[in-house]
């Protein structure tokens, strides 16, 4: 483990992540990363605000026209919204060149040469920007059926790859995460393996990167592609059915079409989970792993091992990655207990995470959860949008600007609720810089509504939408 | 804390029990523990009704007027105290809320009350058996009996509670009011009222005012029981008239006042002149800025015949200008910027704002306003409109408008008036309810007089009809001594009999 300061060019952001493991990061010293956080917003907003339309639109708006305090980046926060600004009727019309155009503006990428009038599906639109250019969009679950996109690219998969393997860099005297190096360490996803969410970026970057483009180091419940359309169709009919409006909804051809693949891939559905099982027993049982997948998805992975006689199954010393909260469905109140006893790990790291940010955080030995420098994080007033001082513990709405963000704006205003301590107050642990407390809320929680991209939970979307197609045939 | 009485057969029982939340923060109660009061709660004799038959509708009338004057806003400390309860909870102004109070009584007045018993059910059929003959000299008569009822209702504006309890009053009926917790207070403070007013009278025996969680099922099972209840009238959202669903069993009628969403056409023919412009610019704020947009019959999305090229969409932003500043010119007592924003609206607009050239916005801050579409769809979250928010939509042709009523539609508020004659029949074929003049969607007045209520009779359907046939032998003869063979109906008749 290095113990040497951290490396890197203040003028080029990303290369505190780039070049530096996790003590590095988290003991540069204060002073040091808000000159760094300033540098870094002060460059990016004036690189991206010619480049990337809505940066232009917002500035000016706000009457921003330079960066010169880190408060001064305070208005510049997109909500999340924004990434799903286009009209749904675009998919439902099959207008992928004016999704092109719409997408256009939120990226640094040049669109206009690009012809989408080919694709008649959203899967169709992101094979071709994966196809012609670096752009590799990543889509949320919708809850309401409307994707956002957010135009990520092939840069910014590798900071998120990067971050990935922070997560088992060790700081200070952390016990391991895991017991195998990276570049041989099994990934289990419990969900799909292809696809556009953030999760299947990260498994195509991991295996880019670390497995010299070999996938067979990964294993996932389900070997096919979460289909974007069917994620978007599934989420349709939830909404459709909770406002009563079922019978209305109209299917797309081009996803009727699909039928058949959908009906095959659904009668093999039981084959598959014997599989997976059979492969993790014979091949991995006693090893360090990390394991990915939402709340759900694990206590079903748990419910099913447990099913086949199966528990213990890893080396306690394995790293289990349980995202996005329970999505919605009441587990058992031992299901904590039933998911450790199947895996065999001790128990489940608690992290704190967004898909905007390319890393996640765990949490530090007092429960808290330390932002890295290149997250510059912002308190706001959730009712006026008034930024709190940067200093001391605030309340209110978390905003944050990932420096790692080149080809697009990487400030967000996220719907989370959370008490921050500045980094003049520091937390006891060893680390340096401002940390978010335990028991982060979300505003729209009470109100119902969900407006953050989640990194799973969109299976079931999934198969809601692929039963509907397979019982409304044409 | 707040304590919510529980009204029970003309016993008012105050014992803080149980404490609830309210819709907003800092806005919690305590009530009695009903599941505690269930025996004087249900009436599980029918013929307990039997008394309120000892009185004439003219007595009816001459209660609630006394009822009328009681709620007095200046005197009555229940209703100020509901008042005062309401503007924790509510969606709607202060202001609004003031003159909604100030002005319950006038549901009581005797003309009105009489016009929405004729128009609805007919007195003579609410009074009296009414006889009718038949061509083959057989008679039948008629009447409209009261029914032991539970009302869900909903919190939206005080004058459901005030409604609920006079159509009750009227039909001579048996009410447990089932109060929401966004407007705990005021039917209870009604019923108070009555009792205050007239402990022994049957009608403030006959109206009971209870609040309990939503969706208690040890609860509502207990209740909602056909020996207890023949009839639910249930207001309110898609889940909670669901949720009711569950409790409907042969013996037990439902009666819903769905989720409804309203909106409105407007032909080309306001685009005349300048003069017609400001006016549907000040109909349409009208619609969508009544009581906050915080009712069904408020407009949302509005179908504007401008066309859809350059100049239409051009033609449209400027109704959208003056669309806001009509808004904004409405009068405190009829409408205020808003009370509070919900946050998933509020980040739809600011989506729509940055991220999107489909969509101009006029206003849509806490003071209202427009969202004009440059296209000629509606926002996807148009559903969500609130806090007087409209989204103006262009059309070429009214058709288009026309075919996005479904059954999810009650308003639709026109312009011009000859519009309205033309597309009405076709508007019905697709779901719409109502048809008013733009303008007027909120015209209670009127609403309340066609007795029909977004033209669903609830009244009609909260009386229990009654029918007595009657025949003589000698003028019609037993079937066993009718000519063969028999007719369909019969045959139907037969096929329908109780196993």
């Amino acid at each position: 483990m290095s113990s040497s300061a951290a490396q890197y060019d203040i003028e080029r952001p990303e290369t505190l992540l780039d070049n530096n493991d996790v003590e590095q990061i988290y003991t540069l010293p204060l002073e040091q990363q808000y000159a760094y956080q300033l540098a870094g917003l002060k460059k990016r907003f004036a690189e991206q605000v010619d480049q990337i339309a809505i940066v232009k639109k917002l500035a000016d708006e706000q009457g921003v026209t330079a960066i010169e305090r880190i408060e001064d980046a305070a208005p510049l926060l997109l909500q999340h919204s924004v990434y799903k600004s286009y009209p749904l009727s675009i998919i439902e019309k099959g207008q992928f060149g004016r999704l092109t155009r719409w997408l256009d503006n939120l990226s640094a990428h040049d669109l206009s040469g690009l012809d989408a009038s080919s694709c008649s599906c959203i899967d169709d639109w992101i094979d071709l920007l994966d196809d012609n250019t670096d752009i590799r969009v990543i889509h949320s679950t919708g809850t309401s059926g409307k994707l956002s996109f957010l135009p990520r690219s092939v840069i910014e998969v590798d900071s998120m790859v990067r971050g990935w393997k922070m997560i088992f860099d060790r700081f200070q005297d952390d016990p391991p995460r895991v017991s195998t190096p990276v570049e041989q360490l099994p990934v289990i996803y419990l969900a799909y393996r292809a696809g556009a969410m953030a999760h299947h970026r990260l498994l195509d970057g991991i295996a880019r990167i670390y497995y010299n483009g070999d996938s067979s180091n990964i294993f996932t419940l389900n070997s096919g592609r979460l289909s974007a359309d069917a994620v978007s169709l599934g989420g349709r009919l939830k909404a459709a059915e909770a406002k009563g409006e079922r019978g209305m909804l109209q299917i797309a051809p081009s996803l009727m079409a699909r039928r058949e693949a959908f009906l095959k891939e659904q009668e093999e559905a039981p084959r598959r989970m014997d599989t997976f099982f059979d492969a993790m027993n014979a091949r991995l049982r006693g090893n360090s792993v990390c394991i990915m997948g939402s709340v759900p998805q694990l206590y079903d992975a748990a419910v099913e091992g447990q099913k086949r006689g199966i528990d213990n199954l890893f080396d306690p010393v394995s790293f289990v990655m349980a995202g996005g909260g329970n999505k919605g469905r009441v587990l058992p109140s031992g299901w904590r207990k039933e998911v450790t006893r199947f895996l065999g790990v001790p128990k489940l790291d608690d992290g704190y995470g967004m898909s905007e940010v390319v890393a996640s955080m765990r949490a530090c030995p007092n429960g808290n959860y330390h932002l890295f420098p290149f997250v510059v994080p912002f308190v706001l007033d959730p009712k006026s949008g008034a930024p709190a001082p940067r200093t001391g513990t605030q309340t209110g709405r978390l905003g944050v600007f990932d420096l790692n963000a080149r080809s697009y704006w990487g400030g967000f205003l996220t719907g989370d609720k959370v008490t921050v301590t500045f980094g003049d107050q520091p937390c006891g642990c060893g680390r340096v810089g401002t940390y978010v407390h335990p028991g982060v809320t979300r505003f729209t929680e009470a109100e119902g509504g969900d407006d953050k991209i989640t990194c799973a939970g969109a299976p079931d979307a999934h198969d809601n939408a692929v039963d509907f197609i397979l019982n409304n045939s044409l | 804390m707040l304590n919510v009485p529980l009204i029970a057969h003309g016993h008012i029982i105050e014992d803080p029990d149980l404490e609830f939340g309210g819709r907003r923060e800092g806005t919690r109660f305590t009530t009695p523990d009903v599941s505690r009061h269930l025996d004087k709660l249900l009436v599980s004799s029918p013929s307990s009704l039997r008394e309120l038959y000892n009185i004439a509708f003219e007595e009816i009338l001459d209660y609630l007027g006394d009822l009328g004057s009681a709620l007095n806003f200046a005197r009555n400390t229940h209703m100020q105290q509901a008042y005062e309860m309401s503007v924790q909870t509510s969606g709607l102004g202060a202001s609004i809320l003031r003159k909604l109070y100030e002005n319950t009584g006038l549901v009581y007045t005797r003309e009105n009350l009489r016009t929405i018993a004729e128009n609805s059910v007919g007195v003579e059929y609410l009074e009296n058996w009414v006889e009718e003959k038949l061509p083959n000299g057989a008679s039948y008569a008629i009447r409209a009996f009261g029914a032991r009822t539970a009302h869900i209702i909903a919190g939206n504006v005080p004058s459901v509670s005030a409604l609920t309890i006079a159509r009750n009053a009227l039909l001579r009926s048996d009410a447990i009011i089932k109060t929401p917790s966004n407007d705990p207070l005021t039917a209870a403070a009604i019923a108070r009222t009555m009792i205050e007013m007239a402990p022994d009278h049957p009608i403030s025996r006959h109206t009971s005012v209870a609040y309990w969680k939503g969706g208690d099922l040890a609860l509502e099972d207990a209740i909602y029981q056909p020996k207890n209840i023949e009839k639910i009238v249930a207001w309110g959202g898609f889940n909670s008239v669901k949720h009711i669903t569950r409790y409907i069993q042969p013996g037990i009628d439902l009666i819903t006042l769905d989720p409804k969403l309203s909106s409105t056409i407007v032909g080309k023919d306001a685009f005349a002149s300048a003069e017609s412009l400001a006016e549907v610019a000040e109909r349409i704020a009208n619609d969508v800025g009544n009581h906050n947009q915080e009712g069904c019959v408020n407009a949302r999305v509005v179908y504007v015949q401008s066309g859809t090229d350059a100049d239409g969409v051009k033609r449209l932003n400027e109704l959208g200008r003056k669309v806001f500043d009509a808004i904004q010119a409405l009068p405190p007592h009829q409408s205020t910027a808003a009370v509070r924003m919900d946050h998933e609206f509020v980040d739809e607009i600011a989506g729509i704002k940055l991220g999107s050239m489909d969509y101009n916005v006029y206003g849509c801050g806490p003071e209202g306003g427009a969202i004009v579409s440059q296209i000629s769809e509606p926002v996807d979250f148009s559903r969500l409109l609130a806090n007087r928010v409209c989204n103006l939509v262009p059309i070429d042709d009214v058709r288009t408008a026309v075919q996005s009523i479904n059954a999810y539609t009650q308003t639709i508020g026109v312009y011009p008036e000859a519009l309205k004659a033309q597309i009405r029949d076709e508007m019905a074929l697709y779901g719409c309810q109502r048809v008013v003049s733009l303008g007027y969607a909120s015209n209670a007045v009127v609403m309340s007089a066609t007795g029909v209520q977004d033209a669903i009779e609830p009244m009609r359907r909260m009386c229990k009809w009654v029918v007595d046939e009657s025949c003589d032998p000698a003028v019609v003869p037993l079937p066993s001594r009718a000519p063969a063979p028999a007719s369909a109906a019969e045959q139907e008749h037969c096929a329908r009999r109780p196993r």
